[in-house]
């Protein structure tokens, strides 16, 4: 009884000691977890791949900041990997000033694998207003009067002919807040953006039902989901290797089952301590 | 096994350790780190700020295109100043006003739209779903399970009368409904949060120390 008991006591430094190992030795010990590639994955990766090879371009919104970078960076770096493979253009930009300097590494590094010329395959305006990216969908050029390295829209080959949304065929917007819910609002209500969602695992069970109502396109959910997408890119034969999500889900399946078990013990051992305390008939502390 | 020679991966290595000690208990390297990154993202912000936001909106615009149009909105958004003057202190009220007056505009019929109106016609039943009753978004399925969720749930919360009868049923079902919600959004923040660990350690197993190809 005294040993179930002290599975509810372990000492916290032994929990995220445990944690670390369940991470780290999945990753120097490599073996293959098989994962299921979900369907709101299936459905962003489908409306990404019927965007037509150099015509109009995707929009790539990069609402994330280095906090939660590990979840969303291998999402950004899939898409673009897939885009420019296919020879989709695509218009990058953040709503959050942190995402700058993310979005325009993940853009120049995916850029470089491929061979792809700035202004002509791919644009970066970095960071804009939320309500500038409104006042897109009334005219692009203002909106967006110029890019993040300071040249003007109109100096930008592949940004002619963009007038608001109506010439973006998919805006993915890679949020790790609230703002993915102001695009779904203000851009799909309004302007009727079509939409598709990259988001941390916290946010995921908010978003779901945008799925099942059509206003998103597709979704994918933490980092398990820009491992399905790499493998996706990969099937298609878009990419030879996958990327770090996949590396990564050895270690999230070891430490699940570490957090499964610990929780387990925890539960085991409250109720032993509660049959092991003596019983008050008279109550009072 | 060999290790980084970039100077850049070793600082945010060691700050990530820095950081990490924090889980052993509270420290000076910890407090050194937090308060680098805290005036770092400071200082970021307002060069991107000015870079992006000032000098293309505003300062480019009005001296090289004479859009003197611009300095209105400006001016207005510098009465927010005016919160250091007591005795001037109210002329903030105007930013704020036209700010809350916008917004509000143009979020009221959006956000009934996109968050009320299509989520109701989410919840109900149509003949579309009788097509592929089995299909996990729009199946026929799916739909009941969200319509009787939808509902006991809100009976749940409906306070005005005492859960009795027919009421108490629907409304244990309904708190069935949500502990289920509130058991996949924790399982999903485990997942993230043991996903930004892996993220770290994985820069610090691959950048820094060369261990894992």
């Amino acid at each position: 009884m005294k040993f179930l008991i002290a599975l509810s006591k372990i000492d916290r430094r032994v929990v995220y000691l445990l944690l670390a190992l369940a991470v780290v030795v999945p990753m120097i010990v490599s073996f293959n977890v098989r994962f299921h590639v979900d369907r709101s994955t299936r459905d962003l990766f489908e409306a990404v791949d019927r965007i037509p090879p150099g015509g109009q371009p995707l929009m790539l919104v990069f609402d994330y900041d280095p906090q939660i970078m590990p979840e969303l960076d291998p999402m950004a770096t899939a898409i673009l990997r897939h885009c420019f493979a296919r020879g989709i253009r695509v218009v990058g930009v953040t709503t959050g000033a942190q995402g700058a300097a993310l979005g325009e590494r993940a853009m120049a590094r995916a850029a470089a694998e491929h061979g792809k010329r700035i202004g002509e395959d791919y644009c970066y305006f970095g960071y804009k207003l939320f309500l500038s990216m409104i006042y897109f969908g009334e005219n692009a050029r203002r909106a967006l009067p110029v890019d993040h390295y300071g040249r003007p829209f109109d100096s930008l080959p592949m940004m002619r002919g963009i007038r608001n949304y109506d010439d973006i065929p998919l805006v993915i917007d890679l949020a790790g807040s609230s703002i993915l819910n102001s695009w779904i609002v203000y851009m799909g209500a309004r302007y009727h953006v079509r939409l598709g969602a990259g988001v941390t695992a916290v946010m995921a069970p908010d978003f779901y039902q945008f799925l099942q109502t059509g206003q998103l396109a597709g979704q994918l959910s933490g980092m398990k989901g820009a491992a399905e997408y790499e493998q996706l890119v990969v099937e298609r034969g878009y990419a030879p290797a996958k990327g770090l999500a996949s590396r990564a889900m050895n270690a999230i399946s070891a430490s699940h089952l570490l957090l499964i078990a610990l929780i387990v013990m925890g539960n085991v051992g409250y109720f032993a301590a509660r049959r092991a305390k003596p019983k008050n008939p008279q109550g009072g502390a | 096994m060999t290790m980084s020679t970039d100077p850049w991966v070793w600082l945010a290595a060691l700050l990530s350790l820095f950081i990490f000690s924090y889980l052993y208990k509270d420290n000076p390297l910890f407090k050194f780190a937090e308060h680098l990154f805290t005036g770092l993202s400071v200082g970021y912000l307002i060069v991107i700020y000015y870079n992006n936001i000032v000098r293309s909106y505003l300062l480019n615009p009005v001296l090289a295109d004479h859009r003197w149009v611009l300095l209105v909105p400006f001016a207005i958004g510098l009465l927010y100043l005016f919160r250091f003057i007591p005795k001037l202190s109210h002329l903030m009220l105007i930013p704020i006003a036209i700010t809350l007056g916008i917004w509000n505009g143009i979020a009221l019929p959006l956000t009934i739209e996109a968050d009320i109106i299509r989520q109701m016609q989410g919840t109900m039943i149509n003949t579309s779903m009788f097509r592929n009753p089995w299909d996990p978004y729009t199946g026929l399925a799916v739909g009941i399970l969200i319509a009787v969720g939808v509902i006991c749930t809100i009976t749940y919360f409906f306070f005005s009368r005492e859960h009795k009868g027919a009421l108490k049923v629907s409304a244990h079902i309904g708190i069935w409904f949500v502990m289920i919600g509130f058991g996949a959004s924790f399982g999903y923040t485990v997942m993230a949060r043991v996903s930004l660990l892996i993220g770290r350690l994985q820069f610090m197993f691959t950048e820094w120390i060369h261990l894992i190809k």
